[in-house]
């Protein structure tokens, strides 16, 4: 089943400026999809149309098989419970502690005292920050802060991860830290749709890529698809030799 | 574990928004300071103008009866005497009639202002009753300097025991009554502007909260956080600042009252019904406070919430 189904997306804004002109995708469970583009492509009005923060004026969206355009205000705050967040800015409340900041989403939950502890401790220490607990942001570094803006999504719990531009404020290093810790929750079932320009890390890390350019979807990439369509290729090719043509395994 | 154990029961999630309700007041500590102490006034106000309208009434109610001095007599002075008196005292020109008054009657008199339940269980006799006679002068002579004139005549006759008289005649508290009664209006007025003012300043002190909350609102909504919940606090902020004002200004106001009502009866013997009043007026300023606060809530989250 799609976590994300996008079909004939379009947004439009009040003075004729269109961000998005026509983009259709789908994102399945457990997937981790990069979304690409330049500056100003339309990344993060799809994020903000997928958190429905936007109205988009054309298309449909469906997430977890919602309808976003049909979805009533009431209900929204539900819908993104199951959505973990994370920006470029890394939007901490610099007035309280790494284990407050990582808390705050707890308490909608309405969790006990001790869940909620339970959750932030081991998030603390999955990410390697259980040191900071008790650290203001502006005592981290930007890695550091990032780290504590992503356990702030995780200790939710979410079942799809949008990151818009996560490692744009991030050198190399802790850009590759970001996404292996991105593809840690991958493995564990987590889909993860992540909006970045940085080429060189979408050749470090080669998996399915959505580009987008000035609204509209370019390109729908799957390394790992061609990948597969390359082996199969191969077996195909020893299989010929080996007198089979119909590509079973041997 | 069941997710029954990790949910925290309602009175805890109840207790952690009325926590972030308190801690806005904070937020801006002088605007909340300024916000309850116009509150406080504008109840206090209230308060001072309803006890004035009491005071009103009980002086123009005291006016009516202080055409009437009570003059007791020895117990040993006899009838004769005692028309002999009412002789001399109706002969006077600022006296319009003089009745005597048996001490049956004035006992009769007495047990009217004695709590019920003391007068039953009292015997007859021990309620006391002295036998005096009532001077009623006319209306006019309401001035201090006549009534001493008279007080002064009442108490040389021989046989007379106690003047117990109004130091103020009836003109005097009829003129003072409605002083009164345009100070009454005056506050009630001036209350009731301050408390239209005061409403700005509790819109005020929340959007100051709400400007200051603005980034973690933004992010609790993304996070999922309902309108209720982002609002929840900021209604709980706005009636603890109502209830304090309230019930603060009462308690200023029952406090002047109080005060002032030991002056009132010992000098021109009228007070307001100031014993049935503390509780019922604490017990107003609650929901009173509340609807104040829910108000200021209701406007300035319908423009500001982000």
């Amino acid at each position: 089943m799609s976590v994300l189904s996008i079909a004939g997306l379009k947004k439009t804004y009040p003075n004729g400026n269109e961000a998005i002109r026509d983009i259709s995708f789908e994102v399945g469970r457990g997937e981790f999809v990069f979304l690409s583009g330049p500056s100003g492509s339309g990344k993060t009005t799809l994020i903000r149309i997928l958190l429905k923060m936007e109205e988009s004026t054309g298309g449909q969206v469906l997430v977890f098989g919602k309808n976003l355009n049909a979805l009533l205000p009431s209900a929204v705050p539900y819908l993104r419970r199951n959505i973990g967040v994370i920006f470029q800015d890394f939007r901490l409340l610099q007035d309280r502690t790494v284990f407050e900041n990582m808390a705050l989403g707890l308490n909608i939950l309405g969790l006990t005292t001790r869940e909620i502890s339970r959750r932030v401790e081991g998030i603390l220490y999955d990410l390697g920050i259980d040191r900071y607990a008790g650290a203001y942001p502006a005592m981290l570094s930007g890695g550091e802060q990032q780290r504590v803006a992503i356990g702030r999504a995780l200790v939710m719990e979410p079942a799809l991860i949008l990151a818009d531009e996560p490692t744009g404020n991030l050198d190399w290093e802790l850009s590759q830290d970001i996404v292996r810790l991105f593809e840690e929750l991958n493995a564990r079932g987590t889909s993860v749709l992540m909006a970045t320009h940085d080429r060189f890390l979408l050749e470090a890390f080669p998996k399915r890529t959505l580009l987008i350019n000035r609204g509209i979807l370019v390109e729908d990439r799957n390394p790992g698809m061609a990948a597969t369509r390359r082996e199969a290729g191969q077996n195909r090719f020893q299989h010929f030799v080996a007198g089979r043509t119909d590509g079973s395994p041997a | 574990m069941t997710e029954e154990d990790t949910r925290a029961d309602g009175a805890t999630r109840l207790m952690r928004l009325v926590g972030q309700g308190f801690k806005g007041l904070v937020v801006a500590p002088w605007q909340t300071l300024a916000c309850v102490v116009s509150l406080g006034v504008a109840a206090c106000l209230i308060v001072l103008s309803a006890s004035a309208g009491s005071l009103t009434m009980s002086m123009l109610g005291r006016a009516s009866r202080a055409a009437r001095i009570l003059v007791y007599l020895k117990d040993d002075v006899e009838s004769e005497r005692i028309r002999e008196m009412i002789g001399d005292i109706s002969r006077r020109p600022d006296v319009a009639s003089v009745e005597y008054i048996s001490r049956e009657e004035d006992r009769t008199q007495n047990a009217d202002i004695l709590p019920e339940g003391l007068v039953d269980a009292l015997p007859r006799e021990a309620i006391p009753g002295q036998h005096g006679l009532i001077v009623i002068f006319r209306d006019d002579a309401g001035r201090t300097s006549e009534l001493d004139g008279l007080s002064s005549f009442l108490e040389a006759i021989e046989g007379v025991d106690i003047v117990a008289g109004p130091p103020v005649g009836s003109a005097a508290l009829r003129s003072l009554a409605g002083a009164v009664g345009f100070v009454r209006v005056t506050m009630a007025v001036m209350a009731a502007v301050l408390l239209f003012g005061t409403l700005f300043f509790v819109v005020g002190t929340l959007t100051r909260t709400m400007e200051s909350r603005r980034e973690e609102m933004a992010i609790l909504r993304l996070f999922g956080a309902t309108g209720a919940y982002l609002k929840a606090p900021l209604y709980i902020q706005a009636c603890v600042q109502g209830v304090a004002g309230l019930s603060g200004g009462v308690l200023m106001g029952l406090a002047i009252i109080s005060s002032t009502n030991a002056y009132l009866l010992s000098e021109l013997s009228v007070g307001t019904a100031l014993p049935s009043w503390p509780a019922m007026s604490l017990a107003a300023a609650i929901p009173g406070g509340i609807a104040v606060g829910l108000a200021g809530a209701i406007i300035a989250s319908s423009r500001r919430l982000p």
